[in-house]
């Protein structure tokens, strides 16, 4: 049982940033469509959204280069800020792992560990691109055999399936990073190890892991779903400012929901890792235990000593 | 020789030229113009009127045996064709379209950049070779050399073929040609050819060239830029192909035989210029009648979704069309949707078949598959029954038939038939109008295909601009009016070839000198407008100041303090137009308390204050508030506020999306 207050600590830092840094990435983008349809009309840009699409179809024509140059600036910034928010990544997990610790405490330690994320997500990011390169060199071969069938959507679907070991082991990546994270925070100083707890505790715990990931993926599917109907009966192509600030506010909500359920999966491996090291030594966190709690005999928190020592 | 054509078109476009008869024209000289009629009437407003049928030109009766391991094709059968023209002709032209998928040199693949709708080249080539071609009435005799095929002014290139004739055929003679001759299909490229063992066969046998009515052969070579141009006539083709093809032909099945591994199937229609015809063992069909013709469609298992898509759009395009530019009149309707291998053959029209295509999935998630059968069932009408020159004039089937479609999509999907997706809706007539945006100024419209810069260029002049062209003449003049000069012009030259002179006649019947001299402007010079709001101003409406003389004397009134409350204020906008096109405009000023005072202007002149007088100030005006004028070439100045509009709605949505982004690709 993770217990609400932490994670919705942990869910906000997540959010913050996410707000922060998707409007430094997001802003220059912005600027460019709006120059070129919102700022000389009466009605600013909800002319972008008018039925027919005239004025956003002519706002993307014209605005094309700067647009295509504010996109690429864009991506290169959320490359920049998505290493940045390894920071606050781990600040989310340090508050789940252990509730009682200062912001300041959570700040040191969310800074001490950013290397050994780092070191962590340069390695997933590099074999998930590997595996995603090996699928892409094997995807005309796959059609070519799926070729003798007859039904192209029949044919199309058996070469999906036979892609899905890869998609699989491109999430599987993801949640094992996730764990080796969880294993980082609880006290490995090595990314190896790390990535060694956190490889046991999903071998140990696998559906466990694996179900929770499905289930917050399916929850933040369905949140912007949601999202997205409700946004379309706002309809801001008609006047008012409550319909922005209505539409702001379910963009918002869906968003905290979304870091609220990464927040809630952190949580879970956490939990894993804990149950699930490698020999049952160390790691072992009683996450129920209150902030400001005292902490029970039989509970051990421990780092390891390196290996060698 | 090609561009000289076009602008000597269009210095003769107001001149009356009257035809001359009797005098000897050497070939290829440019008299081909007939002039419309002064008036085509209101009769052509209704179906009563079309002609029944067409006069009979070019007949043909070809046998033809499909080899499926090499693709090739072995033909022979006989041409009936009547000299219509008011001159002797000496020789004929005949077209053999598919040599210009011979090899490199010819003028189709000649470009190292690839070329044509497809953009690439092909990897085995396709040719005709034409074994037989004689004259019954003038002895029999072969008169085909293979060195006919290349032309002499371009020997590398052997689609235009020129066949000298032992004596020229009396003007209203009527020869009978025998012909043999086999294709070779290329891999398929420029709908035709074939893919493993799917064959689209177009333009696949000896065609002979139309001769106008002043004795003008229109021959060409077969550019990449360019489509087609022949005579109406009768065919009746047999097409003999392996026991597990399913065919899918021009015209009527009347008749079907087998022969051991093989199987036969003859086709006939009346009242048409071209053949052509798919055969492949693996599609699956659907049939359907609708309004008295009936439809088939041949596709690929697993597009069941996008065969119904087809079917709803055909559904909806006949009563469209036929309400529209009179009544469909064959039996049959062949709708084609090639394998995702071969999309080359895709987005094609033939009479009475048309080729479709997209991937299987399409249908979920979009109205791209009614889109294009929309567009190539309109070519039915303008391509098919209006058989004008797409070579000299591709604007006057590809233009008019995209406009045919967009408002055949609008009937069908509503309004966001190009985009309904997350709150946003967005027409198809917006995609058109940005292309036509970003290229009215690099060249004009009404120009033969060969003379463009690119097909990019055909695509955003000919089909966007055309559209686009005409979608402002419906909103400024009403879309009513129009519809009522497509139809006059559709059903009137039904059966027949007009060119631009008659489609212009016809919307200066139904809407006035005033569009008819826009049109022409747009069509044939270039034409272009720009509206824009330079300046916006606005001051207290105070009582003048200064000295006065009246009847009481000298008087002097004070200017008025700067802070004087007004009740009343004065506003003015400076409304400009570019460009040599001009259209009736409206302006709405609108004002700081929200009141929206309207005006409309006659869009002549270059610049023009207007002024208000109101309550309020003026805070921002806007010209063309409903989106009128497609044509103008930029949106973005259409209007100007004195206070900065809110970007509140990009920013957000920027945001979220960013932050979407993030939470999936970060940490």
């Amino acid at each position: 049982m993770i217990p609400l207050r932490p994670v919705l600590r942990a869910s906000l830092v997540l959010y913050a940033y996410r707000v922060v840094a998707s409007t430094i990435v997001a802003y220059p983008m912005a600027r460019a469509l709006a120059a070129f349809g919102a700022t000389t009309h009466p009605d600013g840009d909800r002319v972008l959204f008018e039925p027919g699409g005239f004025r956003l179809v002519e706002a993307l024509r014209l605005g094309s280069a700067s647009l295509g140059a504010a996109v690429q600036s864009g991506a290169l910034v959320g490359i920049v800020t998505t290493v940045i928010g390894l920071v606050p990544l781990a600040a989310a997990l340090t508050i789940l792992a252990d509730p009682r610790r200062s912001p300041g405490d959570v700040a040191k330690r969310a800074v001490e560990v950013f290397p050994v994320f780092l070191k962590l997500g340069a390695a997933t990011v590099f074999v998930q691109a590997v595996v995603c390169g090996g699928a892409a060199a094997v995807a005309p071969t796959l059609s070519g055999f799926a070729g003798v069938m007859v039904n192209e959507q029949a044919r199309d679907i058996a070469v999906s399936i036979a892609l899905l070991p890869a998609v699989a082991a491109v999430v599987g990546l993801g949640v094992w990073e996730d764990l080796a994270r969880a294993a980082a925070t609880m006290g490995e100083h090595r990314a190896i190890d790390a990535a060694r707890y956190g490889w046991a505790a999903l071998l140990r715990h696998r559906a466990r892991a694996l179900r929770f990931c499905l289930a917050t993926t399916v929850a933040g599917c369905a949140a912007v779903a949601i999202s997205a109907a409700a946004v379309g009966l706002i309809d801001v192509s008609r006047p008012g400012a409550i319909r922005v600030l209505g539409v702001a506010l379910a963009h918002q909500a869906t968003l905290f929901a979304i870091a609220g359920l990464r927040a809630t999966w952190l949580g879970v491996g956490l939990s894993t890792v804990a149950t699930g090291s490698p020999g049952g030594r160390g790691l072992t966190v009683d996450l129920n235990v209150a902030p400001g709690g005292a902490i029970p005999a039989e509970i051990e928190s421990h780092d390891p000593a390196p290996e060698g020592t | 020789m090609w561009r000289a054509l076009a602008v000597t078109l269009a210095g003769l476009f107001f001149v009356t030229t009257a035809a001359a008869d009797g005098e000897e024209a050497p070939p290829n000289e440019t008299k081909r113009e007939t002039e419309p009629p002064s008036v085509i009437g209101a009769a052509f407003d209704g179906d009563a009127a079309m002609p029944a049928s067409a006069r009979r030109i070019a007949s043909y009766t070809l046998q033809a045996s499909l080899d499926e391991v090499t693709h090739g094709v072995r033909g022979r059968g006989t041409i009936v064709w009547t000299n219509a023209s008011s001159r002797p002709a000496p020789e004929m032209y005949v077209h053999l379209y598919l040599n210009a998928f011979k090899n490199e040199r010819t003028v189709f693949l000649r470009s190292p950049f690839a070329a044509g709708r497809s953009g690439r080249g092909n990897k085995h080539w396709g040719y005709i070779d034409v074994l037989r071609f004689a004259v019954r009435e003038m002895g029999d005799t072969n008169l085909w050399k293979p060195e006919l095929a290349r032309a002499s002014d371009d020997p590398d290139d052997e689609t235009d073929a020129l066949v000298p004739l032992p004596r020229p055929v009396a003007a209203g003679e009527t020869i009978t040609v025998d012909v043999e001759w086999t294709s070779q299909l290329p891999e398929v490229v420029e709908r035709t050819g074939y893919d493993h063992d799917f064959h689209l066969v177009g333009q696949w046998f000896p065609k002979i060239a139309r001769r106008e009515p002043d004795g003008t052969w229109v021959h060409f070579h077969f550019n990449a830029q360019s489509e087609f141009y022949s005579d109406f006539g009768s065919y009746d083709v047999t097409v003999d192909v392996p026991e597990r093809m399913i065919v899918g032909a021009t015209g009527v099945r009347t008749e079907e035989r087998r022969s051991g591994a093989r199987r036969s199937e003859r086709y006939k229609i009346d009242d048409v210029h071209d053949f052509a015809w798919t055969a492949w063992p693996l599609f699956a069909e659907r049939r359907d009648a609708v309004d008295g013709v009936s439809v088939r469609i041949l596709f690929p298992k697993g597009n069941e979704r996008n065969a119904e898509a087809t079917l709803r759009a055909v559904r909806s395009g006949l009563r469209q069309y036929g309400n529209a530019y009179g009544r469909y009149p064959y039996p049959v309707l062949t709708v084609v949707h090639p394998p995702a291998s071969a999309p080359a053959a895709g987005g094609m029209e033939y009479p009475t078949l048309i080729t479709t295509g997209a991937p299987w999935y399409t249908s979920f998630a979009t109205t791209f598959v009614e889109r294009v059968t929309l567009h190539e069932l309109a070519h039915q009408w303008f391509y098919g029954l209006v058989a004008t020159d797409e070579h000299s004039w591709p604007f006057l089937d590809e233009g008019l038939t995209s406009f045919a479609e967009s408002s055949a999509m609008r009937a069908l999907c509503g309004p966001g038939d190009g985009l309904s997706l997350l709150g946003l809706s967005v027409d198809g007539d917006a995609y058109f109008r940005s292309a036509a945006a970003s290229s009215g100024h690099h060249d004009i419209v009404a120009r033969p295909a060969a003379d463009f810069a690119s097909f990019r260029e055909i695509g955003a002049l000919v089909y966007a601009r055309t559209e686009t062209i005409l979608e402002t003449l419906a909103r400024v003049y009403g879309p009513e009016k129009v519809h009522r000069a497509l139809g006059r012009y559709a059903r009137r030259y039904r059966f027949e070839h007009p060119n631009p002179k008659h489609f212009i006649a016809a919307v200066r019947e139904t809407m006035g000198d005033d569009a008819a001299s826009m049109l022409a402007a747009a069509l044939f010079e270039g034409g272009t407008v720009d509206f824009s709001v330079r300046d916006v101003q606005t001051a207290p409406a105070l009582p003048s100041a200064g000295v006065f003389d009246g009847q009481k004397g000298r008087e002097t009134v004070d200017a008025p303090r700067e802070k004087a409350k007004a009740d009343r204020y004065v506003g003015r906008a400076l409304i400009a137009r570019e460009g040599a096109l001009s259209f009736p405009v409206d302006v709405a000023m609108t004002l700081d308390d929200d009141t929206v005072v309207r005006r409309t202007l006659d869009g002549r002149a270059r610049w023009q204050w207007i002024d208000v007088d109101a309550k309020s100030p003026l805070r921002a005006v806007e010209v063309d508030p409903e989106r009128k004028i497609l044509l103008d070439d930029n949106l973005s100045n259409n209007s100007k506020s004195k206070r900065p509009g809110t970007s509140a709605r990009i920013f957000e949505r920027a945001q979220y999306f960013a932050a979407l982004a993030l939470s999936v690709l970060g940490p």
